[in-house]
């Protein structure tokens, strides 16, 4: 049985560790100016300004005479500096470079560059594949034995062994980081994330606490606020935080995380009103994180519909993840899964909600199956994963490799919980052992039972319905009758069973199961009476 | 416009100086009309006029002064002191080169002031420098491309001595580039050029107030951010080391360091200098400097040959680093050392120079 990570009981506006090219998307390396006033380079400016103007148009004026190679050289080299490169004549001048027999093959790949338009900055995304960050660090540790300084590229080699689930180098090349740059953006936020990801949370505060710039700096200041806030520790510098918000040397984008998370601060707080206009503040240029946050903070409080804030909710995988879950579109619940994986590959979050919604929907579970084994990449002993893994293996037909997984998500795990005593259940009823089957998953509610989680309890009972029902559908309707029951009683007390529930019960109304196999003989021993009476007592 | 109607400077073909030097034909402009064609590089061309002047078979370069070249400016007046002073200075540098016996430096012959007439711009003031066959960065084409590692290895070796020479003297040239390197006779005999930019520590100087008062398109880009540190070394001599190491990107990629950084960089991290909006200061802009400086690093590594790319690498990173902090050799920067010291630089470009030479003779024995 899988559960979706939807449950978490809070959500704040963690960084995203992007790479250096997704971040600068993002807004992330914007400039600032300094809250201390400097005194404008006017002079330096106008020097700069004046002599470029002067030897841009001296320098065009005599290649046009010469039509010299030296002169187009000196006029290409001189654009390059001036920004001027795409004026009608330095182009001609670089093509003149193109074709001269005089130009090396260096001068020539720039003059292309040139022509193509292309001078601007040729970052790349980082690569997905298991080989391709093999390859990509093995590259990274040439250049960063050229230049031992470059912080940011260590950053971001750092998240390439995230992704592979190397912690110890990672946290070795964060710490060489933020060593050359205590200060960087991108190092605090990055560093941030990961120790957070590494399970350090004190630290993710300590790096991000020490650095002067937090105080001054809204992308720095929300992740600290996020961090303490995720590890329940009072948010400090709320007024400065505040003072943030009104600063006019910041763009919206800038302080859209941070409002993002005081809003949620505000809304958990029970100040409705001011959490809203901090959200709405937010929401004028969100960034992803922000979105998603946004989104989060309206589906699970009730308070607003995201859809009241955010005109595009599809600039955030994560929040149209689950807006897709919540409308039932699980196509693209998956997709968009896929996608938000896609951004943070050391994350487990996403695949463990992708792989739920591929078990839910039934139709995917090669693209679930494939989600979850590349979040284990990074994460090869995380359980959760692990228990979805041997839950679409076994929806497969792969009970061997569904029995792998699920003795490697136990192994990992520090009790037995309810979804892998029902994982349990699922593959022994794919092994054919029906008997076990049932075991197991009464196993589960009762669990769920003793640590009172009804819903858990009732989960594990609709997909023991499932299974039950692919081995005798007649008894289809038997499970229908009671889920209705516990769903009346949930509409009686104001509230609604998940959305899988829902899915599941309807699945079995319509008998229409996708993989109906009626080999396993005889269910005499299935007491679903008494399964019911566990759900009885949990829900009286 | 005829030539009788310009000033003195422009008057000078034909003239013979006191001292025996006779002026023989103009350099870069028509003398029917004075209209510049060409520009001679390494001499500065601020208010300039040039001519080749031959004496007992020599034949020298002359760089007169055209005090008209003021009389546009809305305060003629000062416009008048700025060429003055610039010329005075330009002269006392050179003098002071002289003195030091600085033979990577392109000195003054002799420097002096004639007239042409009676009025105050038919005066000259001019100084003659020996004549160069040419800038680097023109010569280097006319060197076969078996030869050219040997021979742009040997420049740079050239230029680090002159540079250190001037440095020996507190003058920092800040206009160092591959024009104002030049080159002298069939050997390989490089020179530095054009102290008209120089700042010398102790010597009052018309640039000294100016940030930078080179080129900006080789500038460094702590000059470019606003990053302007108030300490003579740090900002003059760190300035220096920059552009000597800009040279072995001009030599292996045909762009300077500044170029080529700049073109790695969106406007959006760009200073506002050079057309950007970056408003941060030099310290934020640090880490994404250094990330665009590897790539360039792995750009030149491929642009140099196997045998020498480690040590180039090496010192290219050391000298361009963008951190100002930073540059110069390692073991100089330290407490006790000299952080803008050229001489271990000095030492491995002649040994890499001797190297290619060595390569390329076997090369051309087989």
């Amino acid at each position: 049985m899988i559960t979706p990570d939807d449950e978490l009981a809070s959500r704040h506006t963690i960084p995203r560790w992007l790479s250096i090219k997704g971040s600068i998307a993002t807004g992330e390396f914007t400039s600032f100016a300094s809250a201390v006033k400097v005194p404008i380079q006017a002079d330096l400016l106008r020097n700069a300004h004046t002599f470029l103007e002067n030897e841009f148009e001296k320098r065009k004026t005599v290649w046009l005479e010469t039509r010299d190679w030296y002169d187009a050289e000196e006029l290409v080299s001189l654009a390059l500096v001036a920004n001027t490169w795409n004026d009608g004549v330095v182009l001609e001048a670089a093509k003149s470079l193109l074709r001269s027999d005089v130009s090396n093959e260096s001068v020539k790949k720039f003059a292309q560059r040139f022509i193509n338009g292309a001078l601007v900055p040729s970052l790349s995304a980082l690569p997905i594949s298991e080989a391709g960050m093999r390859l990509e660090i093995a590259k990274r540790k040439r250049l960063l034995r050229l230049n031992p300084r470059d912080a940011l590229r260590l950053t971001e080699t750092a998240l390439l062994h995230a992704n592979l689930g190397q912690l110890k180098p990672s946290e070795a090349l964060i710490e060489r980081a933020l060593i050359l740059s205590p200060d960087d953006r991108y190092v605090l936020r990055s560093a941030a994330r990961f120790f957070v990801h590494a399970n350090q949370p004190d630290r993710a505060i300590s790096v991000l606490s020490k650095s002067g710039r937090t105080l001054d700096d809204p992308w720095l200041n929300a992740a600290l606020l996020a961090t303490e806030a995720a590890h329940g520790k009072s948010p400090r510098g709320w007024k400065r935080a505040k003072a943030l918000l009104r600063d006019g040397r910041f763009t919206d984008r800038d302080v859209s995380e941070l409002a993002a998370q005081m809003g949620t601060l505000e809304i958990d707080g029970g100040s409705r009103k001011l959490a809203l206009r901090l959200l709405r503040k937010s929401a004028i240029s969100p960034t992803e994180n922000a979105i998603a946050q946004i989104a989060w903070v309206g589906t699970h409080s009730h308070v607003f519909q995201p859809e009241e804030f955010l005109t595009d909710l599809s600039l955030s995988h994560e929040a149209s993840a689950r807006s897709a879950y919540h409308n039932g579109a699980w196509s693209d619940a998956l997709a968009e899964s896929e996608a938000w994986h896609d951004i943070e590959r050391f994350s487990t979050r996403p695949a463990i909600f992708g792989s739920f919604v591929a078990s839910i929907a039934a139709t995917s579970i090669a693209r679930g199956v494939a989600l979850a084994e590349a979040a284990l990449v990074a994460n090869p002993a995380n359980s959760s994963l692990l228990n979805n893994l041997a839950v679409l293996r076994a929806y497969q037909g792969d009970v061997d490799a569904a029995r792998l997984a699920l003795d490697k998500a136990i192994a990992s795990s520090p009790a037995l919980t309810p979804s892998l005593l029902a994982t349990s259940g699922l593959v022994a009823f794919r092994a054919g052992n029906v008997t076990e089957g049932m075991e197991k998953y009464q196993a589960a509610i009762d669990k769920a039972v003793q640590s009172k989680n009804g819903e858990e309890a009732l989960r594990a009972y609709c997909f023991l319905g499932r299974e039950v029902s692919r081995v005798d559908l007649e008894l289809a309707g038997e499970f229908v009758q009671n889920i209705d029951r516990v769903i009346e009683q949930y509409t009686k007390r104001g509230q609604s069973p998940s959305k899988e529930i829902t899915i599941i019960r309807d699945e079995l109304a319509s008998a229409k199961l996708s993989f109906v196999d009626t080999s396993w003989g005889s269910l005499s021993n299935i007491d679903i009476t008494k399964v019911m009476d566990f759900l009885s007592i949990d829900q009286t | 416009m005829g030539l009788e109607m310009l000033a003195g400077a422009w008057r000078l073909l034909g003239v013979r100086l006191e001292s025996g030097w006779e002026i023989v034909e103009p350099v870069g402009w028509d003398p029917v009309n004075g209209q510049k064609t060409d520009h001679y590089n390494g001499t500065g061309g601020h208010f300039s006029v040039a001519y080749i002047a031959e004496k007992e078979g020599k034949r020298a370069f002359l760089k007169a002064i055209d005090l008209s070249s003021a009389m546009g400016a809305v305060n003629v007046l000062k416009a008048l002191h700025d060429i003055t002073s610039a010329h005075n200075f330009e002269a006392r540098l050179l003098q002071i080169c002289q003195g030091g016996h600085m033979d990577r430096v392109v000195v003054a012959l002799e420097s002096g002031q004639v007239s042409v007439g009676p009025n105050l711009q038919d005066a000259a003031p001019y100084l003659i420098f020996e004549l160069a066959d040419g800038d680097v960065r023109r010569r280097i084409q006319k060197v076969n491309s078996a030869g050219r590692l040997a021979w742009w290895l040997r420049a740079m070796h050239h230029t680090a001595v002159g540079i250190s020479q001037l440095h020996s003297r507190r003058i920092a040239h800040q206009d160092l580039k591959p024009s104002n390197v030049l080159s002298f006779g069939q050997k390989e005999d490089f020179r530095v050029a054009d102290l008209g930019r120089s700042v010398c520590d102790g010597t009052a100087g018309p640039h000294d107030d100016l940030t930078f008062s080179g080129d900006w398109g080789y500038a460094p880009p702590e000059i470019l951010y606003g990053h302007i540190d108030p300490d003579f070394a740090r900002r003059r001599l760190g300035c220096d080391l920059y552009l000597l190491g800009s040279m072995i990107f001009f030599f292996a990629t045909g762009f300077g360091c500044t170029q080529q950084l700049l073109t790695r960089l969106d406007v959006a991290q760009r200073p506002l200098s050079v057309r950007g909006t970056w408003r941060g200061d030099y310290e934020m802009a640090l880490p994404m400097l250094q990330a665009c400086f590897t790539d360039m690093l792995a750009e030149l590594e491929g642009n140099l040959p196997g045998p020498f790319h480690e040590e180039l690498i090496k010192a290219a990173s050391e000298l361009c680093n963008p951190n100002p902090t930073l540059r110069g050799h390692p073991l100089d920067r330290v407490t006790s050392g000299n952080q803008f010291s050229l001489v271990r630089y000095v030492s491995l470009f002649d040994k890499l120079a001797k190297k290619a030479e060595v390569l390329f003779r076997q090369d051309t024995a087989i």
